[in-house]
Order: structure tokens, then C-alpha cells, then sequence
């Protein structure tokens, strides 16, 4: 049994029901950046950001606070991944 | 020992069909729980919307003055993208891809050509400034278009809201960008990436648990402008040096969703440590 996720295919082990979609990841149009300005913001400020965030979301009485703290809890998710990083290269690929 | 059972959902949202597949005891915990991820994921795809005239991201990008005061959930959105943005180099930009959306109107190759060329300098998040909440454009052309990682945040928010109703294991697949957790009947999730050229075959398969994958492409998504393929992806470099097809393992999706777009924009990239390339296609 096979239940296609567009491109990536989710396949479980046990069959239960059965489906299939079509569809593939979107993304946004993209390309580096055509201007000397800065653009983005860099790790201090994200995590910045995301601590402001996260003071919001416990403090404000106007944010919709279940929305807000899931927003913060995947910030930190990602802060943390990237915390740890030493790049390295992309040399275990395997082309299709 | 309770025993569980795998229910199966089937959705639309963000243009894409949508599946979830939830380990739950009875069939009402898993429909409450897939009520509650359904409805998320429409807000979602409601609020930040490119095309929804009632829309904030439509709102900002029919603009008629440069500051605007954001939602905290869209500020958080923004700071999320500019912060990708500046570790991807440039490569995942959520003003390219608004600011270029206006080209792919044109009728033909001729026009579109020159209304990218017309936009490309406005096609950057440097003309964004964001301050607390509140988000300046230096100029009236740039817009902005998060469809690059409003799916990928709305499949984390569902596996988050998930766990917090306390489902033990499930599966959340929008449009290819997935992510599960716990293991399905005792076994780990097993996940297979498409082939492109042979959609009933899988290029490569792995057994997932707590784990996110996304693959982009330019197979799926593209207009079609005097019988040529305008992909979605805008990419800057010759078409034989990249890769068609993209596929990352990541801990979160908007981390996996990202990438795998930005290696298609810009194949020399290096991937960060904490997610792993699983299969290109060239």
C-alpha cells in the first residue's frame, strides 16, 4: 500500500487505508539577492526575535497565545538545530 | 495493553491535497484530533494566502503606505523568513518570490522577460525592514509571498497539536512536505521519494520517526507561457547545473522545506550539519 505525498511518498508498514495524492513540496521563487543592502537577519537576531516572541506569548492578552507559543516552540526547535551546526559538504549524495 | 488504530484523513489546503494519518484509540479522538489540525491548517492557509483578497499577506502587498503593523503570528513568520533568507544566502527569498509573481501574467516569453527583468531589482527581502512588529518597504513594487514556508509551518504546528492532545504517533504529509512522529503499529513510518519520470515508482525509501521530510521540484508546480515551463522556483543558473529535484531530511519541515528549495536555486550550497540530503535529481 502506498500513500503518495507528491514527490515524497509516504509508504506505512501495516496496511490500514489505502490512498494516493499527487502533488509536489511548494516553494517560493527564489534567487540570491540582487542589491549590496542587507538582506535577512542573521542567528543573534532571530534569536532575538523569537525570545520576544516567546515573552509575548505567555504575557499578552491579545495574541491568539496557543498560536503564538507553537510559533515559539518551532523557533527554538530550529535555534537549537542550528546551534550545533559545523557545515561540512554535501558529498553523501546520492544522485538519482 | 490499549489498542490502537491508524486513522486516515484526507484534506485540501494550501492547493494541495493533504493527508494525515493518526495512531489513536478510538475513531473520536482521532476526528477530534484531525478537526482540530484541519481547521489550523485553513486558518493558515486563509491568513497568509498570496492570492485572498481578504488575506494579510494581500493586504500588505496592496499596500498604500510603506509601514505596517503586523500580527505577532505574521511578524514571527517574517523574522522566521529573513532568518532563512540570510543563512540560505540569499537562495530562499520570500520578496523574489512575491515580486516575480507579477511576471508570470505576462502572454508571452517576450513579456515575461521584460517584466522580470522590469522587477528584479524591487525582488529582494533588502527592501524589507522589520522592528518589533512593525514591517517598512523602501519601495512600492516589492511584495512578499511566504508559499515557500507557510505549508512546511502549518505541518509543524499540526504535529505540535497533535502531540498536545496527546496522540502518540502520526504521520502529517501536505502537498510531499511531512513529518511524523512515533511509530506506526510498532514499525517506524516508511517513506519513499517519487520518481519524477515514473510517478508509480519510488527513487529511494526510509523509515522515519520524529523526523520531517520535503522534496521540491519543478515537475508539479509551473505556468505555462507559450508552451514553456515557468517553474515556481526561480532559478538564477543554468538549468544543466542544477538539480531538478530536491529531498531533505530535517528535524523540523520548515527547516527541510527551505533547504530543499534553496539547494534547487543554489546547488553549491552546503547543507547545515543537523539535516541530511536524502536524494537529488539532476
Amino acid at each position: 500500500m502506498t500513500i503518495n505525498g507528491g514527490s515524497a511518498a509516504a509508504i506505512p508498514l501495516q496496511s490500514y487505508t489505502s490512498s494516493s495524492v499527487q502533488s509536489q513540496s511548494s516553494a517560493s521563487g527564489m534567487a540570491p539577492s540582487n542589491t549590496n543592502k542587507k538582506s535577512g537577519i542573521d542567528t543573534a537576531e532571530f534569536s532575538e526575535a523569537a525570545q520576544a516572541l516567546a515573552q509575548n506569548a505567555n504575557t499578552s492578552s491579545t495574541t491568539d497565545t496557543s498560536s503564538a507559543k507553537m510559533q515559539s516552540a518551532l523557533m527554538q526547535r530550529i535555534l537549537s538545530a542550528y546551534a550545533s551546526n559545523t557545515p561540512t559538504s554535501n558529498s553523501a549524495l546520492a544522485m538519482a | 495493553m490499549e489498542s490502537h488504530t491508524v486513522h486516515f484523513y484526507q484534506f485540501e489546503a494550501f492547493s494541495a491535497p493533504c493527508e494525515l494519518h493518526i495512531d489513536a484509540p478510538t475513531p473520536s479522538v482521532a476526528n477530534d484530533a484531525a478537526t482540530t489540525v484541519i481547521k489550523n491548517a485553513k486558518r493558515l492557509e486563509h491568513l497568509y494566502s498570496f492570492f485572498r483578497d481578504d488575506s494579510e499577506i494581500y493586504a500588505l502587498n496592496h499596500r498604500t503606505q510603506d509601514n505596517h503593523l503586523l500580527s505577532d503570528e505574521l511578524s514571527g513568520l517574517i523574522q522566521l523568513s529573513l532568518f532563512y533568507t540570510n543563512i540560505t544566502q540569499g537562495a530562499f527569498d520570500i520578496a523574489m518570490a512575491g515580486t516575480l509573481k507579477e511576471a508570470t501574467k505576462a502572454f508571452s516569453i517576450h513579456e515575461y522577460t521584460i517584466q522580470k527583468e522590469r522587477l528584479s531589482p524591487y525582488a529582494s527581502s533588502s527592501h524589507l525592514h522589520l522592528e518589533g512588529n512593525l514591517l517598512s518597504f523602501s519601495n512600492s513594487t516589492t511584495k512578499i509571498d511566504l508559499g515557500g514556508i507557510v505549508k512546511e509551518y502549518a505541518v509543524d504546528q499540526s504535529i505540535l497539536l497533535l502531540q498536545s492532545m496527546g496522540i502518540n504517533a502520526a504521520l502529517v504529509n501536505f502537498g510531499g512536505d511531512l513529518a511524523a512522529f512515533g511509530s506506526c503499529h510498532n514499525q517506524p513510518w516508511r517513506v519513499g521519494i517519487q520518481d519524477p519520470q515514473n510517478p508509480e515508482s519510488n527513487l529511494v525509501e526510509v523509515d522515519i520517526h520524529t523526523m520531517s521530510l520535503c522534496t521540491s521540484g519543478h515537475s508539479k508546480r509551473y505556468t505555462l507561457i507559450q508552451e514553456e515551463r515557468i517553474s515556481h522556483i526561480v532559478i538564477p543558473i543554468k538549468k544543466a547545473e542544477s538539480y531538478s529535484q530536491v529531498s531533505i531530511l530535517a528535524p523540523s519541515t520548515v527547516d527541510a522545506g527551505i533547504w530543499s528549495t534553496a539547494l534547487l536555486v543554489n546547488p553549491t550550497l552546503i547543507l547545515p550539519t543537523h539535516m541530511q540530503l536524502l536524494k537529488t535529481v539532476q
